[in-house]
């Protein structure tokens, strides 16, 4: 789904969105965005728009303070929606938000009863009755408009409300894992919809060696299948100092003394377990780079659009339902990062197991390699020394041994 | 008294004056005693790693009987401490017996008259007086001149068996192989505490310096022999070829050969053969066996020196009518020690021979053989040989060599 979604959108990267006809009530904005409230903490009855899209952080997406819709919906000058509105009084008042009576300016309401007016009569066109997502008439209008654009109906849904994005990045994820080997569950964890497995750590290694190529021969076995009669490692050289002993000790060292069975297991895992999220992290920055430029098309679009129009109230449509658009996007972005965090968090989990069972194993072994090194070469000193005292005191003797004269 | 006797020239060489005044028999097969500075030198113990000293068996041989010999003429030849007191005692017992038979002769003197008596009974006082003259020095120069002739004899049988068989060389190569091959395992050994790759490889390059000149002395002393040839391929395959692999490794790349502390293969097949542990039992194995064959070599002069000093007491008891077999059983003993100092070497030379023939083996074996082997070879030979030889040898050898093979196994494999 993932590449189908990618090609699409970037196969139209010129694509015209255009959102026409439309406005939006306060008492509607919920019904627009879903019902899952994961991303969008909705205060319904108050606190304005600002703080509908202050979660989302929209700002910072559009390069601006974060505050930029808040100031344009509220009122405050100074802003690009403000600028396109021809100097208009700061507050509409359209939503019904923060209504500012002393406006005698206002052109769309000019007064209290403007929200009122729209909050009746836009709830009937977007919604006509309808559950979730944007339905009614806006929702004939915008489906129309995506299906002649080419856009996923995966990424329609989302924008109209009617598919949570976790829903969307599940997908992503699951189809990422299945290109690696991995199929079955569905279920997802978190807002970020991590596909969860409970055996996924041995479903990744075991997909590793056969499905993605990499060399992910797990540690352990590459360790166990380590030739020893060629070993010329000084130190512990079986060949040289008691072939039967270095050999117990370079098992043990590698096997009890160093890692466990288990953690040589988690260490495998963990490689593999890398290479799986260096894969799914590139497809996620695919997805990033994808949104951002369908992003910015938009952007583009609406800009063009809003110069378009002619009418105010027009203008105000097309304005609205683009700015809702680009929350949408803005959101997918939010869900990817997320995503990463997460993978990396897991990945960071590993490691940190790998580490603890190291330094556990040190611990209980109170051996590591380095004092097992210092071990040996202690002991070739002591045997070196005491073989030379021996020496000293028998030496003479097979020295002095000839014939009876 | 024989610093006229240049040093390390046996005396027999001398043979025909030796019956003359100027060389009494009892000095013949004497050597002069060697310098011991000389011996101390070779037995010198100060601590060189870069020189594996060689056997000093023939010089302490020689110094050794040097020391016999001095002993001898100390304590037999002249009038020693000792043997006055034994002669002392040799007067009580024959006191009794000098009395009897002066009351017979007084008996014979009164009975038959003076023509009659006076031989025999001048005869008991010219024995007395000849056997006890100057403490029995009659007897004492009889001691010390068999005591040459055996050890001539003894000296015979080692010049021929050198003259042949290389006998004294051919010891002292399987001797020394074994000091060698011990040598070049020490030198070994301590390589193996080295972590790294640079490490190892200076610490082989050092080693292989060292025992190849130890190898090239063994090849000037002895030539190019078996034993010569066995203890360069050990050293090649211990010291050389490991380095020249690691040296190898290196010029590739040195995380080849080792990827970290437990280390990479290299993906060749094993680089030495045998073992090189152990050495530290080994010394003490050899030189206990050593020691025994040194020991015994004393024992017998020690035993010898003692037979003869207690010649006084058979003596003295042949003056009594019923013990007279006592001195011929003395003889028989004191010959038989001589005998058995015979026995020893001629055992040594075949035990020899035998080694040599076969080829380096294990040098706590070889010293095995060489000491018990030996020891119990000479003891059947001097109890009267034959079956005696066999029996003795198999019943004695088994119980020994089977003891000692399991701590003598050999540390550079077979050629």
């Amino acid at each position: 789904m993932l590449t189908k979604i990618k090609t699409r959108l970037i196969g139209r990267g010129a694509a015209v969105v255009i959102f026409s006809g439309v406005s939006i009530s306060a008492a509607n904005a919920q019904s627009l965005f879903g019902s899952s409230g994961s991303f969008y903490n909705f205060a319904p009855g108050g606190g304005g728009l600002g703080d509908i899209l202050g979660d989302v952080e929209l700002g910072s997406v559009l390069g601006g303070d974060g505050d930029i819709l808040g100031d344009i919906l509220n009122g405050n000058t100074g802003t690009i929606i403000d600028d396109v509105f021809g100097g208009v009084c700061g507050n509409f008042g359209i939503l019904n938000i923060a209504p500012d009576y002393d406006c005698e300016a206002d052109p769309v309401g000019g007064n209290s009863n403007a929200g009122n007016i729209f909050g009746g009569v836009v709830e009937n066109i977007l919604n006509g009755g309808g559950d979730r997502g944007i339905t009614g008439v806006f929702g004939d209008v915008f489906g129309t408009v995506a299906g002649d654009l080419g856009i996923p109906s995966e990424i329609t849904d989302v924008i109209m409300g009617r598919r949570d994005v976790e829903d969307l990045f599940s997908d992503i994820l699951n189809e990422a894992l299945e290109d690696l080997g991995i199929e079955g569950e569905t279920d997802v964890a978190g807002a970020q919809g991590i596909p969860i497995y409970d055996d996924l750590m041995e479903l990744l290694s075991k997909g590793a060696s056969g499905t993605t190529g990499m060399d992910g021969i797990p540690v352990s076995e590459a360790m166990a299948q380590q030739p020893s009669p060629g070993l010329l490692t000084p130190n512990v050289n079986p060949a040289l100092i008691r072939p039967v002993q270095t050999l117990e000790m370079i098992t043990g060292a590698v096997t009890n003394k160093v890692l466990s069975a288990e953690g040589q297991a988690v260490s495998a895992a963990r490689t593999t377990a890398g290479q799986t999220i260096i894969e799914t992290s590139g497809a996620l920055a695919d997805s990033a780079a994808m949104i951002a430029s369908a992003q910015a098309t938009v952007a583009t679009a609406l800009a063009t659009e809003i110069n378009a129009q002619t009418s105010t109230q027009d203008t105000l449509k097309v304005a609205l339902a683009g700015l809702n658009q680009l929350r949408a996007q803005s959101t997918q972005f939010d869900a990817l990062a997320s995503n990463q965090r997460a993978l990396g968090n897991r990945m960071g989990a590993m490691q940190l197991d790998v580490a603890q069972e190291l330094s556990a194993s040190s611990a209980v072994g109170a051996r590591s390699l380095q004092m097992l090194n210092q071990q040996e070469q202690s002991r070739n000193q002591k045997e070196l020394a005491a073989e030379a005292s021996i020496y000293y005191e028998h030496a003479p003797a097979i020295r002095s041994m000839g014939v009876a004269r | 008294m024989i610093d006229f006797f240049p040093i390390h020239t046996p005396i027999h060489t001398e043979w025909p004056n030796a019956l003359t005044l100027f060389n009494p028999i009892h000095l013949l097969g004497q050597t002069a005693p060697l310098d011991p500075d000389a011996v101390a030198e070779c037995l010198d113990l100060t601590f060189d790693i870069d020189y594996v000293p060689f056997s000093c068996g023939s010089l302490i041989s020689q110094y050794e009987k040097g020391s016999w010999d001095e002993i001898w003429a100390l304590k037999v030849g002249q009038a020693s401490p000792e043997f006055i007191a034994v002669m002392n005692i040799s007067k009580y017992i024959a006191g009794p017996a000098l009395i009897g038979w002066a009351i017979t002769g007084i008996r014979d003197l009164y009975r038959n008259g003076l023509g009659e008596a006076w031989p025999k009974f001048a005869s008991i006082i010219l024995l007395a007086g000849i056997l006890y003259y100057n403490n029995a020095a009659v007897g004492r120069n009889m001691i010390m001149s068999a005591r040459a002739l055996m050890n001539y004899q003894n000296e015979q049988i080692i010049e021929i068996a050198n003259a042949g068989i290389e006998y004294e060389k051919k010891l002292q190569e399987i001797i020394d192989f074994g000091f060698v091959e011990e040598a070049i395992a020490i030198e070994r050994d301590q390589c193996n505490g080295l972590t790294t790759n640079e490490e190892m490889l200076a610490c082989l390059q050092n080693a292989s310096v060292k025992v190849n000149a130890t190898t090239d002395r063994y090849l000037t002393q002895y030539g190019d022999t078996r034993f010569t040839r066995r203890l360069k391929k050990y050293v090649k395959d211990t010291i050389d070829d490991p380095s020249e692999l690691i040296g190898q490794a290196l010029a590739v790349g040195g995380t080849a050969v080792l990827g970290g502390p437990i280390g990479g293969a290299l993906g060749v097949g094993a680089i030495i053969i045998g073992k090189v542990a152990n050495s530290a039992s080994g010394w003490a194995a050899q030189g206990i066996l050593a020691s025994i064959s040194s020991i015994t070599q004393s024992l017998v002069e020690l035993s010898w020196i003692f037979t003869a000093i207690t010649l006084p007491i058979p003596l003295a008891l042949s003056f009594y009518p019923g013990t007279r077999k006592v001195l011929m059983g003395w003889a028989v003993g004191f010959l038989t020690v001589g005998l058995f100092k015979l026995n020893l070497n001629l055992a040594s030379s075949l035990v020899t021979s035998m080694i040599y023939a076969r080829g380096p083996g294990a040098p706590v074996y070889d010293l095995a053989l060489l000491s018990f082997g030996v020891i119990i070879m000479a003891l059947a030979m001097t109890a009267g040989g034959g079956m005696a030889i066999f029996s003795g040898i198999s019943t004695a050898i088994a119980g020994v060599s089977l003891g000692l093979i399991s701590i003598a196994t050999p540390k550079s494999g077979k050629l």
